[in-house]
């Protein structure tokens, strides 16, 4: 386990390293003359060059890279063009708004996918499978922002249900605050469902089409132990590692509904930076998405191998 | 009758009888008929004319069947119109993702060894970033062009389609066909395309019809954003992204639509995706 | 037929007939199944792939896959249908009285939770008080003699092997005192020295626990030395049926005749002739069948076989053949005319001198072969034998040049260094080594005719010949119609892949063919066959087998020469002939008597299981699990391969001839 532990950690550590490379080489090696991508094609040369001396961006490549290194390594992630201000401040608050949406779409489509990929599954072949599996498909595959249009045309402005906005008043309890976040959810929830779904479907048909699921049963185990007994734990470890890749897919809609429902994130954040040619933020927030990627794949795996006995204790030699 | 035939027959005969194969392949045959005759079929110039502007935002009516937008121009015609955008983005960028991932997922899977552990780490590294930011940050250094985001779609989905053909050929590599190849003195080349990749079409195929069901969500998101190329060209996703302030003001035409026609041939495109892979996985 | 279902019977099968649904349509798998099983007795079913066995065996569980249904008959057990019973009565019989045992122990039982909880999990349902569950889990496991029980609990599977899963599949079948355990190919898979001492095991737990027996296996030894009385299935009908014995020493049914005449016998080596086979292949599931089932097959079939099905015919006491001409039976012209095999070796063509491997698995080195040195002949079979693990393969794999060995290691074909790596090999190489694999859905690319599989070999292995013609050629030699040219690999059987795969070997002229068990994936009807293309080839092509199996049988018929491996080394190594009459080193003596041929006084136990090649035991690495054992130098020092007689070598502290005296005397136990 120990063994699995650092190689592990070892992989995402050179995975976080290779990431700061590409990072680097999209914000700094592709624009070509980063000054003149973000004053555009009007400017002087003289404002050009004056940027690039003040950006540091006129020096070797090489030592760009190294000097950007040293100070993310020590949390700096730079100064904001822009918006003049510094980058690790400006994320710190979106991600806590990020952080809101995040967590509630999670644990609102984790249990109802986990739960649709089961019922799929136990009833196999049925109108009833077929139904969640074409609806899982389908809702995957929408992008947010029409989800979400369709959603504010529907609750916020025929049904009146729900606020049309995401940011809740300043000094809302957190039952006003879900409220607010509920219609931005809900596009989110939706391209979740379907994968997390689906997975677990075929996890779950694995597991009871499997040998050891049918030693059970003729041990004469009634149904429902058979399968929270002997299905369930074996069907539901593929499913961990995939619900922490979705954290990635997460951050993709969250640019989309933060920009649709104008709310002050790290997806709108990213947003306004790629609008205004603004590097730094931009360098920094892709940074920090793949920090937390390969945190939350780290911990699924850490997860997989605790629960998976095949992991935890090895093989014997 | 060879077992080739014998078999593909049989794979449509199955999706002959494939309720999904029928709904998902009309939707996306409507949708590919519009994006060809687009220009024959629309009531109005979606590009619309200087005059529209005076009849800016009105509500459907016999006149504008789904309105008008914020210029005035007839939703209709922008709509039938702006289909031929995206598929002409979407299947190419998912080709191209598919032949390089092919082509990387044989050579890492057939090769193995350290060739694979670093494009693997490249890869883990690639797929960290959400697609859609990957793509916003290459065009915003690149500058965002119709051909910039087919190459950026087509980039991002390299990796993802290497991993998949790289699991299928390290399984078909492992095989005793291949070995017997290299026993006959067979070089790598002949080996990973005569032999192995005949053998791994049906995780292709599958990856390909689904990846582009992800190009289209990809594309028209990229354009909801402001990265979707050509702003003169019409298209659903720039659509919404210009009207969808409007919708408080309870003005929601020229929003709802498109994202009807957007979600209707997402929609389509994976119901075939979907009955093409419950083919090849049966 | 009602007659033969007497109140003595712990279960009564009759005319059970049972159908899939392929695609939109339903075809029958079982066609009218009758017998009954006597109680305490142990009744063997025993038949060819596709048969309907294990069919028969799920049926009789009442657990049919999603596409299958019973369409008639009864399964009567204490005076109740099966398949009438409600889901709560078939729990409540198979808790209690009926058990099963499966094919595969590696995914028999649950990969995540601890052995000690999926026994008892089977106690909890007989409804024994929590406080002495535990108890009693041990004991089952000491029953089914699991040496160390406490520990053996709290093991996950994937920490056990085969052998011991399946004791542990067992202990949970037994549990419950079943009236029935039915075993479904329960030693299938592995070794023969672990498939011995679990048939021992259960000859000793049907006495013990007093339960009857349905045995399920292809194999006709085991089902031999298993069971009081056989049914041979053919096509989903049991077409002979009676005591064991008699089935198999006076059989009246012309499918068993021919059977038991595939077995390769000992005539091996100089007198080796060809075995019999039985003519064409088993008609599909769902084939409209209005005769015998065997009709097509039969060569003493008349008219009235192919019109009337025949009824189970009386031959003896409780002694059954359907068959209408089962007087002839014995009498059954042979398939395959007489005819000699054998080769006169000649001069040494290819050489391995000091090939070691070592894998480096989890950082630790492992030792899968070490020194090995072996010659071939021309025209000459060398057979290595040994359990899984023993370095066979990876043997193969190093002549091949599929594996690099380690450094120091020197092979010659004709006198000529081979470059170790398969990239480095000539032309001449390539053409010169050829293999023949024991899986012909794996060897042969399933998208490419076999036009193109047997056209690119010949190609490449034999340059300049007309592709077309070379292609006939070698389509007539192995035996297959040239209209199956355009064909794809999975439209033929498993033994005419096996042929195309030959003839692909034999593509260019090799003069040296690694057959990595090519016949251990076939039924015995298709493994004479192919045994006899085999000796055939080599006849007239005077070419070289490099031989690897793990049935013995299969070995003394086709070999000339036999390495026998245990651990990646060479234990002992000579003439077929002397290494099968012995003297023997310990191990040979044991495999030898883990055949289930031998009777039970015979045989010798190893103890413990085969140790890992990353740390083998000091001194000889047989001897933890050594009956000869004599003291402290076989812990100490490991034994040399030393020559002990002209062609003969031997890797034991114990002298030939001491060997000799001790393996004459009767083993005392």
């Amino acid at each position: 386990m120990l063994r699995f532990l650092t190689r592990r950690l070892g992989l995402a550590l050179i995975s976080l390293w290779l990431l700061s490379v590409l990072v680097f080489i999209g914000t700094n090696l592709l624009p070509g003359d980063v000054g003149r991508r973000i004053l555009g094609p009007f400017a002087t040369q003289d404002s050009v060059d004056l940027l690039n001396a003040r950006l540091g961006t006129d020096r070797p490549l090489l030592t760009q890279y190294f000097d950007y290194m040293g100070s993310v390594l020590t949390g700096d992630l730079g100064r904001s063009v822009s918006f003049a201000r510094p980058v690790t401040e400006m994320l710190g608050t979106a991600l806590t708004n990020s952080a809101k949406l995040a967590v509630l779409a999670f644990v609102i489509v984790v249990p109802l996918a986990i739960l649709g990929g089961v019922i799929a599954a136990l009833k196999r072949g049925t109108i009833i499978d077929r139904s969640i599996t074409v609806f899982g498909l389908s809702a995957t595959v929408i992008p947010e922002f029409v989800s979400g249009i369709v959603a504010i045309v529907l609750f916020a402005i025929t049904l009146k249900w729900l606020p049309g906005g995401a940011q809740a008043p300043a000094g809302s309890g957190i039952f006003q605050q879900i409220r607010y976040l509920l219609l931005p959810v809900i596009p989110l929830v939706l391209v979740l469902f379907g994968y997390i779904a689906r997975i677990t479907r075929a996890g779950m048909i694995d597991a009871l089409d499997a040998d050891y699921t049918r030693t059970a049963i003729l041990k004469g185990l009634p149904r429902h132990v058979v399968i929270r007994r002997h299905v369930l734990r074996n069907a539901l470890l593929p499913t961990i590692a995939v619900v922490a890749t979705q954290v990635g897919y997460l951050f993709g809609g969250l640019v989309v509904v933060e920009v649709l429902f104008n709310y002050q994130g790290i997806g709108r954040l990213i947003f306004d930076a790629a609008q205004k040619a603004d590097f730094p933020l931009l360098a920094g927030g892709v940074l920090v998405i793949g920090v937390i990627y390969q945190i939350s794949t780290l911990l699924a795996d850490m997860l997989y191998g605790v629960l998976n006995p095949r992991v935890r204790l090895g093989a014997e030699s | 009758m060879s077992a080739a035939n014998v078999s593909s027959a049989q794979r449509r005969a199955q999706l002959m009888r494939s309720a999904t194969f029928w709904v998902g392949g009309s939707i996306t045959l409507t949708w590919i008929i519009f994006a060809i005759f687009g220009d024959f079929v629309t009531p109005y110039d979606p590009a619309g004319s200087p005059m529209d502007i005076l009849n800016r935002l009105a509500p459907p009516s016999s006149e504008h069947v789904m309105g008008t937008d914020s210029l005035g121009r007839d939703v209709l015609s922008r709509l039938l119109a702006g289909a031929r955008q995206v598929l002409i983005i979407a299947p190419l960028a998912t080709l191209i993702g598919t032949v390089a991932g092919t082509a990387l997922g044989l050579t890492t899977g057939y090769f193995g060894g350290w060739i694979d552990e670093i494009t693997s780490r490249v890869l883990d590294a690639f797929l960290s970033i959400p697609l859609i930011i990957t793509a916003m940050l290459v065009l915003a250094a690149l500058g965002p062009t119709t051909t910039g985001v087919i190459l950026v779609i087509g980039l991002v989905f390299t990796p993802i389609i290497a991993r998949t053909v790289r699991a299928s050929t390290l399984a078909e590599a492992r095989l005793d066909y291949v070995t017997a190849a290299k026993l006959r003195g067979e070089g790598a080349p002949h080996i990973m395309f005569v032999e192995i990749l005949p053998n791994v079409m049906g995780p292709i195929v599958v990856e390909f019809t689904v990846r582009l069901g992800y190009a289209i969500f990809t594309t028209l998101a990229l354009s909801f954003l402001g990265f979707g190329g050509d702003p003169s060209i019409p298209d659903w996703g720039q659509s919404i992204s210009q009207h969808y302030v409007f919708l408080s003001g309870d003005i929601w035409w020229p929003t709802l639509f498109p994202a009807l026609a957007i979600a209707s041939l997402v929609v389509g495109v994976n119901l075939l995706a979907d009955a093409i892979a419950q083919i090849f996985e049966t | 037929m009602s007659d033969t279902i007497t109140t003595d019977s712990v279960l009564s099968v009759e005319n059970l007939r049972l159908e899939y649904r392929v695609g939109t349509e339903w075809q029958e798998a079982i066609r009218g199944v009758t017998f009954d099983i006597p109680r305490g007795k142990t009744f063997g079913l025993v038949g060819e792939s596709g048969c309907g066995k294990s069919t028969v065996a799920m049926a009789l569980m009442h657990y049919l896959p999603r596409n299958g249904r019973i369409t008639s008959g009864t399964i009567r057990m204490g005076g109740r249908d099966i398949t009438q019973l409600s889901g709560r009565e078939l729990r409540e019989l198979r808790i209690e009285r009926l058990s099963m045992v499966y094919q595969d122990p590696m995914t028999s039982l649950n990969p995540s939770i601890r052995i000690g909880r999926q026994v008892a999990e089977v106690f909890e349902l007989l409804g024994e008080p929590r406080d002495t569950i535990r108890d009693r889990v041990q004991a089952v496991l000491e029953q089914v003699k699991i040496s160390d029980p406490e520990s053996v609990v709290r093991r996950y599977p994937h920490q056990l092997s085969g052998g011991m899963l399946q004791r542990v599949v067992i202990a949970m079948a037994i549990a419950s005192r079943p009236e029935l355990l039915i075993l479904d190919e329960p030693t299938t898979g592995l070794d023969a020295t672990v498939e011995a001492e679990v048939l021992d095991l259960v000859t000793n737990l049907r006495d013990e626990v007093g339960t009857s027996v349905l045995f399920i296996s292809h194999s006709l030894a085991v089902i031999r030395k298993m069971c009081d009385v056989t049914g041979v299935l053919y096509a989903g009908r049991m077409v002979a049926y009676g005591p064991t014995e008699q089935i198999f020493t006076e059989p009246r049914h012309p499918y068993t005749v021919g059977l038991l005449r595939c077995l390769p016998g000992a005539a091996g080596g100089e007198g080796r002739q060809t075995l019999d086979t039985i003519p064409g292949f088993l008609p599909p599931i769902g084939a409209d069948l209005p005769g015998c089932v065997y009709v097509e097959r039969c060569a003493i079939a008349r008219d009235i076989c192919a019109e009337n099905e025949p009824e189970l015919i009386e031959v003896g006491p409780k002694r059954y053949s359907r068959c209408h001409f089962h007087e002839e039976a014995p009498n059954l012209p042979r398939n395959v005319p007489v005819e000699s095999t054998a080769v006169l070796a000649g001069d040494v063509l290819l050489s391995i001198r000091g090939a070691s491997k070592t894998f480096q698995q989890d950082g630790r080195p492992v030792h899968a072969l070490v020194d090995v040195n072996l010659d071939i002949k021309q025209g000459e079979t060398l057979a290595l034998v040994g359990e899984s693990g023993s370095g066979k393969t990876t043997l193969a794999k190093i002549i091949l040049g599929i594996h690099v060995p380690d450094e120091g290691a020197l092979i010659t074909l004709g006198g000529q260094i081979v470059p170790a790596a398969v990239e480095d090999r000539d032309d001449e190489q390539f053409h010169a080594l050829q293999m023949v694999f024991q899986n012909p859905d794996s060897a042969l690319n399933r998208r490419h005719s076999i036009r193109r599989i047997i056209g690119r070999a010949v190609q490449i292995l034999k340059p300049g010949a007309n592709v077309k013609v070379r292609v006939d050629e070698l389509m007539a030699s192995v035996r297959v119609g040239t209209q199956l040219l355009s064909v794809k690999p999975r439209q033929l059987s498993g033994g005419l892949k096996q042929r195309v795969a030959i003839a692909r070997a034999f593509a260019g002229s090799p003069r040296v063919v690694v057959c990595d068990e090519p016949t251990s994936a076939l039924d015995v009807s298709v493994q004479a066959a192919i045994l006899n293309l085999l000796s055939e080839l080599q006849r007239d092509e005077r070419v070289s087998y490099l031989f690897i199996s793990h049935d013995l049988s299969v070995v003394q018929y086709v070999a000339d020469r036999v390495a026998v491996l245990y651990l990646g080394r060479i234990m002992e190594v000579g003439t077929s002939k002397r290494i099968f009459a012995g003297p023997h080193h310990p191990y040979t003596e044991a495999l030898l008597s883990a055949s289930p041929e031998l009777e039970d006084d015979r045989r010798i136990r190893l103890v413990g299981e085969i140790p890992s090649a990353s740390d083998p035991p000091p001194g000889c690495v047989f001897q933890t699990r050594c009956h000869r054992k004599i003291g402290e130098i076989c812990e100490t020092v490991e034994p040399p391969l030393v020559e002990a007689e002209e062609g003969y070598e031997i890797r034991c502290h114990i002298p030939v001839d001491e060997l000799r005296r001790i393996q004459a005397a009767p083993l005392t136990r």
